[in-house]
């Protein structure tokens, strides 16, 4: 009985441990993945116009490099940067990626009207095309 | 001849001014966030998305939300990088729309700061579901005359859907997971935060 007692006590101490290396493991992040496609923000958009689905299937949860000029840079709920992105500074708004945390010092770095490179997951298009976890490309 | 002219002018700038004043009365929010939470046997599933769009008409009170699936981040980590796998695909659901109207529009004035209370009826689509939402929220028009909106609720899905929901799950994560243990619940609770200028 005690055996059992013991085996009982260890089960819920190992399950414990395995639920929180899952619940904590680190979240998605596009830091370490090497894009799948570069291209111009224009190209970008006029694929998911041209034909949505299509673009969706090729661009959706893939890592995209992009490099445009910032026309607007907030901070989300969550307080991470949001960078939208355009051809020139007073161009119609093609891309909207939201930043890594760990990018937050290099983005307070920047103005409106730089020209950036970055890298960002493709979430697909709203108003603009949405990205997620963007990091700046040297 | 030059008062034709003046009236055509006049007219002119008339509709101009009237179409600038009317179409500044949409408010927009680009990085509006959503927060869902299901549970299931072994735990509570919750995920964020904080780049929900979204349009509210302070002239007729109809709001639009509109966000993509793959927008959301879980608060697992280990689940959040099986949802944002490559493998992990959301065609046929990839957006989340809600098309409604304010019904107590007459209760809010837009140009006074303060804290109201709003009723809102719409519909909530995902994918080809649609269904009708009823609730309420707090509406904030700051000093700046920026505004905040803010609600939270539940919607009890069907059983059917339930279903549906797991088996897709387990189509497009993978057939080893039991999804009667780790598939989402009936209960699905919502919050909605924008914040319009």
């Amino acid at each position: 009985m005690r055996k059992f007692g013991k085996f009982f006590i260890g089960l819920i101490v190992l399950l414990s441990i395995v639920a929180c290396i899952f619940y904590f493991m680190p979240k998605y992040s596009a830091e370490s993945i090497a894009p799948d496609y570069t291209m111009e923000l224009s190209e970008l958009n006029v694929a998911f116009d041209k034909n949505e689905a299509a673009a969706s299937t090729k661009y959706v949860g893939k890592v995209i490099a992009i490099e445009g000029v910032i026309q607007e840079k907030s901070r989300d709920q969550e307080q991470a940067s949001v960078l939208l992105l355009s051809n020139t500074k007073n161009g119609q708004p093609l891309v909207l990626c939201t930043m890594e945390n760990s990018e937050s010092d290099k983005v307070s770095k920047l103005d409106i009207g730089d020209n950036v490179k970055l890298k960002g997951q493709c979430t697909g298009k709203l108003l603009e095309v949405v990205m997620k976890n963007g990091i700046l490309l040297d | 001849m030059l008062r034709p002219m003046v009236r055509c002018s006049l007219l002119l700038l008339i509709i101009i001014l009237s179409y600038l004043t009317a179409s500044g009365q949409t408010l927009l929010c680009r990085t509006g966030h959503v927060n869902v939470k299901s549970s299931n046997r072994l735990s509570e599933i919750e995920a964020d998305n904080y780049q929900v769009q979204s349009t509210l008409d302070i002239n007729d009170g109809s709001v639009e939300f509109i966000g993509l699936t793959k927008s959301f981040s879980l608060e697992s980590g280990a689940l959040d990088k099986a949802f944002n796998s490559q493998y992990v695909n959301v065609n046929g659901y990839s957006k989340f729309q809600f098309n409604g109207a304010i019904t107590n529009l007459e209760e809010i004035d837009f140009k006074t700061h303060g804290e109201y209370t709003f009723d809102v009826k719409g519909i909530l689509t995902v994918g080809e579901y649609q269904r009708t939402t009823i609730t309420s929220g707090t509406l904030i028009v700051n000093k700046d005359f920026t505004i905040q909106v803010y609600s939270d609720f539940a919607i009890k899905i069907e059983e059917e859907n339930v279903k549906q929901i797991n088996t897709l799950l387990e189509e497009r994560l993978g057939s080893f997971l039991n999804m009667s243990s780790l598939g989402v619940s009936r209960d699905i609770e919502i919050s909605v935060l924008f914040n319009y200028k």
